[in-house]
């Protein structure tokens, strides 16, 4: 067992995990933060994804000692209180919802998207939403959510 | 069972060190760790030491070496790469293969030194457990005695090089700088493959690859990587062309079908000779790449998608711009 210590939606983190322990794990198992969810484990279905350090990570191919001193943001940490994230508020407004499991992993590549280019074409929305496996394969929806997201993200400034 | 250790080296002398310690095979080299960490989870990797390399500082650095070419730090992600404008104006055909690469979040984590020791892949190899006991005899897989590949080879393993990186790397003439504890030394693209699938690299041990040499760019280049969707698949082939501006030293190389690139010399050398039927070039350099293995492809698909694919670009190429 290894100390780690990180800051996970702003709040610092400490604690004691297994050296081969993934960041899904931790985030899942230890912190209860079960909005991310664990899919295939192997970086095809993009589940996972959370933000570290900025960039999207699938965390089931991290691990927890890779993210020490690092920023993790998840889905849990978009939201203010009772206010909906732009890119949430997207999602609810297009229906890309669906039956929601890929939505955590979705709506974080998307945010990461978004950080990178706050007005994406169509191509940049398919390749960035290409890591996260939608099976309702409503993607149209989807990509129909990033489109009003980032006129929104405009409109907020 | 042991529990798994993991160590962030501070600097390149140190990660050798440390990873001579331990004997053959239980401890390995992590950088992006989006390949290891999988092999790892399917227990075809079972390390006791984790040598992390990414917190050793200025190797993510990509840099002019000030003779017109470029040098790669080893932990330079494949966005970084993809996205670098000085590789992008230089050698647009790297940064192509860097961004073909599976998912944007693989492309953060993952690194250029990763691709290029990328570990062979197969049909027979990368599997759970379970499915790997209805195939206990495979070479690579569980050090058995048979090829499920190629079932008349009496020895070797023809499990695939897989980085997409690859092809444009020795296309380009590329070179790599091997740094262990006692020694540092600089090596040829081409030759670090040594045409095994099970012992595929020319790494020694305790070697780490530290930097990419890019010598300045001597003509128009095109890069194909095909995959019969355009999902996150590892390539059934990629292609990468290199027309000098002028004199010879053309460059034809098929990579992620063999245990190593290939190139088609004799094909190279009709496009030297100013041979201008593009199809008789793909057709000699299909030929030539002699290739075995049915894994992610047909053969008989992959040799014609891939005579169509070099007739189409070296067309393209050999066009005025």
């Amino acid at each position: 067992m290894t100390p780690l210590k990180l800051r996970v939606n702003g709040e610092p983190v400490h604690l004691l995990v297994k050296d081969d322990e993934t960041l899904l794990d931790v985030l899942r198992d230890r912190l209860l933060l079960t909005g991310t969810k664990r899919g295939c484990g192997e970086g095809q279905c993009g589940h996972c994804t959370v933000i570290l350090n900025g960039k999207a990570i699938h965390s089931c191919l991290t691990l927890a000692l890779e993210a020490e001193g690092g920023e993790i943001l998840t889905i849990e940490g978009l939201a203010q209180g009772d206010r909906l994230h732009p890119i949430q508020e997207a999602y609810v407004k297009a229906g890309a919802i669906q039956c929601g499991y890929c939505t955590p992993g979705m709506i974080m590549a998307i945010y990461c998207l978004l950080k990178e280019s706050p007005h994406p074409d169509e191509n940049e929305i398919r390749e960035a939403i290409k890591g996260v496996m939608c099976r309702c394969t409503g993607y149209y929806k989807i990509i129909d959510a990033v489109q009003r997201a980032s006129a929104g993200v405009s409109k907020n400034g | 069972m042991d529990e798994v250790r993991f160590f962030p080296a501070p600097n390149v002398k140190e990660a050798s060190r440390l990873t001579k310690e331990w004997p053959v095979s239980q401890a390995v080299l992590m950088a992006g760790g989006t390949d290891l960490l999988v092999l790892k989870k399917l227990k075809l990797v079972n390390p006791r030491s984790i040598v992390y390399l990414k917190r050793i500082p200025g190797l993510a650095e990509i840099r002019p070496d000030g003779k017109g070419g470029f040098i790669i730090g080893a932990l330079a992600t494949l966005d970084a790469v993809g996205r670098h404008p000085g590789l992008n104006r230089n050698y647009p055909m790297l940064a192509q293969a860097a961004l073909a690469v599976a998912s944007p979040q693989i492309r953060y984590k993952a690194t250029m030194g990763g691709n290029i020791c990328l570990n062979s892949r197969c049909w027979f190899y990368n599997r759970s457990p379970f499915w790997r006991a209805e195939y206990p005899h495979c070479r690579k897989a569980s050090g058995g005695s048979q090829c499920y590949v190629t079932p008349r080879s009496r020895q070797g393993c023809f499990a695939l090089q897989s980085g997409d990186t690859v092809g444009p790397l020795v296309a380009l003439g590329a070179a790599l700088r091997l740094v262990s504890d006692e020694e540092e030394r600089i090596i040829g693209m081409e030759k670090i493959f040594l045409g095994d699938g099970m012992h595929y690299l020319a790494l020694r041990p305790g070697e780490v690859l530290t930097e990419i040499l890019l010598p300045a760019p001597v003509g128009r280049g095109a890069f194909v990587k095909f995959r019969p969707q355009n999902n996150l698949d590892f390539a059934t082939f990629t292609l990468s062309v290199i027309i000098p501006w002028k004199g010879a030293g053309s460059r034809i190389v098929a990579a992620c079908v063999a245990s190593r690139p290939l190139r088609a010399r004799q094909a190279e050398a009709l496009l030297d000779q100013g041979e201008i039927n593009t199809n008789v070039i793909a057709q000699e350099a299909v030929k030539e790449f002699n290739l075995v293995s049915f894994v992610r492809g047909s053969l008989e698909f992959k040799k014609q998608v891939m005579e169509a694919k070099l007739t189409e670009i070296m067309a393209r190429l050999k066009q005025p711009m």
